[in-house]
């Protein structure tokens, strides 16, 4: 074990080192290769980071046609409450309110009488009506047009009539999605599959929304995705953030404990450092709430079946990917959601959720400060890359990018992209298990 | 000498809330940080770390939601420590780290007045 190790890293002599590991992490330099022989393990073409065709083909057949998270159903609590969710690519503006009989609802953000914008804001309450600001219309939280100022001097009796436009809107395990498609061609229940079943065990509404950041940059939103599906990077990167929360001296590069596919999604586990020592007042901030290292403490949630799968008791995180662009990033006693919501084949919206326990003292906001700061500084890193990437795949200097073994969820995304458009397009759908 | 900002019992950190770091929100807080020498984060740090307990121990007498203004003063200060302790104790006192963008690129949404944000997306550097 201790000739892996690197002698910069600030380690446990190896002698403490005594984890009965579930699962053995350096089973074999190839073992996803070998559980995924399909994907294959030659370069990847950078053409899907760089091309408007493979943007256009992503907005006809991905965006307009998949099931999108739009955000989770503690973001609205209580009748009347409403969001707005702007779908660049789709050139989309979705309002999400939810009614008296407590269901969620999606609408275009369209004024039925001249297509003005209806909500302009981005979140609020309301008595369940939402009312056009240019002529005063007025919808309740079904849809349905229920006021027309000076009505009688149109033509026809539009109340009830002229509603506003649905969108296929659906809940898993309080995460909200929407379908673009008129007539989609799966349930919600049906597009997540097994992925979506392995997300019931986890009680992710525990803990509510806290803190939202975006971030808007000049990338590829695959490009900024694959930043946050592996750990490969996270020892050099991340090196002064996150030196030893993840990595550890006999796992010094983060390799997985399971990584499993769907033809779409993807679930991966990875243990976390046990022998992680924070400084000083990182250490008196990450005790006292839920944090990103929490373990054998009263902040840690009960896993269930799905995830954790291997059951390590030095589990660091799941990350589940439900296609095309939410990472839901599951630790002991927090969760977050990234989003990557494409403008063009070079711009994206990055959009960060993140999920912890309610700070009932002062001292316990102090802690959750501490680590919202940990994550926004690591993530601020991850953001330098993604356009300095852009812009060097646009020299046209390379044309593949290289992926190793323990970066499969990077090169199952650009498979997954890429069946998706076949399948929608061509209507030849593969399979990774055929 | 100026009004003090803090409670008496911590008078002793009131040039720090007399420099302007008593913040309310992440967005005001981080750009303090960003914009301070790594010797005023030291200097912060070294001020501020022996009194942080006392000060934590102190706040939990109050309630989150109700704290009188000076005492809600002294809470924003040790949230502003959540800043210094980062660039101190991982950076080196660097404000912004090694390799990272800049912080208002990442937009703290939870900061913004609810509802004011007209279009999401339009938020870019320098909002």
């Amino acid at each position: 074990m201790s000739t892996r190790m690197d002698a910069a890293l600030p380690i446990q002599p190896a002698e403490s080192i005594n984890i009965s590991l579930k699962k053995d992490f350096d089973a074999g330099v190839h073992r996803w290769h070998e559980k995924y022989p399909k994907l294959g393990t030659g370069p990847v073409s950078i053409e899907p980071l760089v091309s408007k065709q493979w943007f256009e083909a992503e907005r006809e057949y991905i965006y307009k046609k998949c099931w999108l998270h739009v955000g989770t159903v503690d973001a609205i609590p209580n009748p009347g409450d409403y969001f707005v969710h702007e779908i660049a690519i789709a050139k989309a503006s979705i309002v999400l309110i939810r009614g008296k009989d407590n269901i969620v609802r999606g609408f275009y953000n369209v004024c039925r009488h001249r297509g003005n914008k209806l909500v302009w804001d981005y979140q609020g309450s309301s008595s369940c009506y939402l009312s056009c600001k240019f002529h005063g219309w007025v919808y309740d939280a079904t849809g349905s047009l229920t006021n027309v100022p000076d009505g009688e001097r149109f033509y026809e009796n539009l109340e009830g009539q002229a509603n506003l436009i649905p969108v296929h809107t659906a809940v898993w395990e309080g995460f909200i999605f929407v379908n673009l498609d008129p007539h989609p061609t799966e349930t919600l229940e049906e597009y997540l599959g097994e992925a979506g079943q392995r997300m019931q065990d986890f009680p992710f509404q525990r803990v509510p929304l806290q803190f939202h950041y975006q971030s808007y940059q000049r990338a590829n939103w695959k490009l900024m995705q694959d930043a946050q599906s592996e750990i490969y990077h996270v020892r050099y990167l991340h090196s002064h953030s996150w030196p030893d929360v993840f990595t550890r001296p006999d796992n010094p590069y983060g390799h997985a404990y399971e990584l499993d596919l769907y033809d779409r999604h993807r679930v991966g586990n990875w243990p976390g450092n046990k022998y992680f020592q924070p400084k000083d007042v990182e250490g008196l901030a990450l005790g006292k709430s839920a944090a990103i290292t929490s373990r054998d403490n009263d902040f840690v949630l009960p896993t269930g079946q799905g995830i954790n799968v291997t059951n390590a008791d030095d589990w660091g995180f799941d990350i589940v990917h439900i296609f095309p662009n939410l990472n839901i990033l599951i630790l002991p006693g927090v969760w977050h959601t990234h989003q990557f919501w494409p403008v063009s084949e070079n711009e994206a919206l990055w959009e960060l959720k993140i999920h912890m326990p309610s700070a009932a003292t002062p001292s316990q906001r102090f802690g959750q400060e501490y680590n919202k700061i940990l994550l926004r500084d690591a993530l601020l890193e991850d953001g330098a890359t993604h356009e300095q990437t852009q812009d060097a795949l646009e020299t046209g200097a390379i044309k593949h990018i290289y992926l190793q073994d323990e970066e499969l969820f990077v090169r199952h995304s650009y498979w997954a992209v890429e069946q998706e458009i076949r399948a929608r397009r061509d209507g030849m759908r593969d399979s990774l298990f055929d | 000498m100026a009004e003090p900002l803090l409670p008496q019992e911590f008078a002793d950190l009131e040039p720090l809330a007399q420099a302007g770091w008593c913040l309310a929100t992440e967005r005001e807080r981080t750009r303090k940080r960003r914009t301070s020498t790594p010797e005023t984060l030291r200097a912060f740090y070294a001020t501020v770390r022996p009194r942080l307990e006392a000060a934590l121990d102190y706040l939990d007498q109050f309630s989150l939601d109700a704290m009188p203004t000076k005492e809600q003063n002294l809470f924003n200060l040790t949230l502003s420590m959540t800043e210094v302790a980062f660039a101190v104790e991982k950076y080196k006192g660097n404000p912004s780290g090694f390799q990272a963008i800049e912080a208002s690129r990442f937009v703290p949404v939870h900061d913004l007045p609810s509802g004011a944000a007209p279009k999401p997306t339009l938020y870019k550097a320098g909002d």
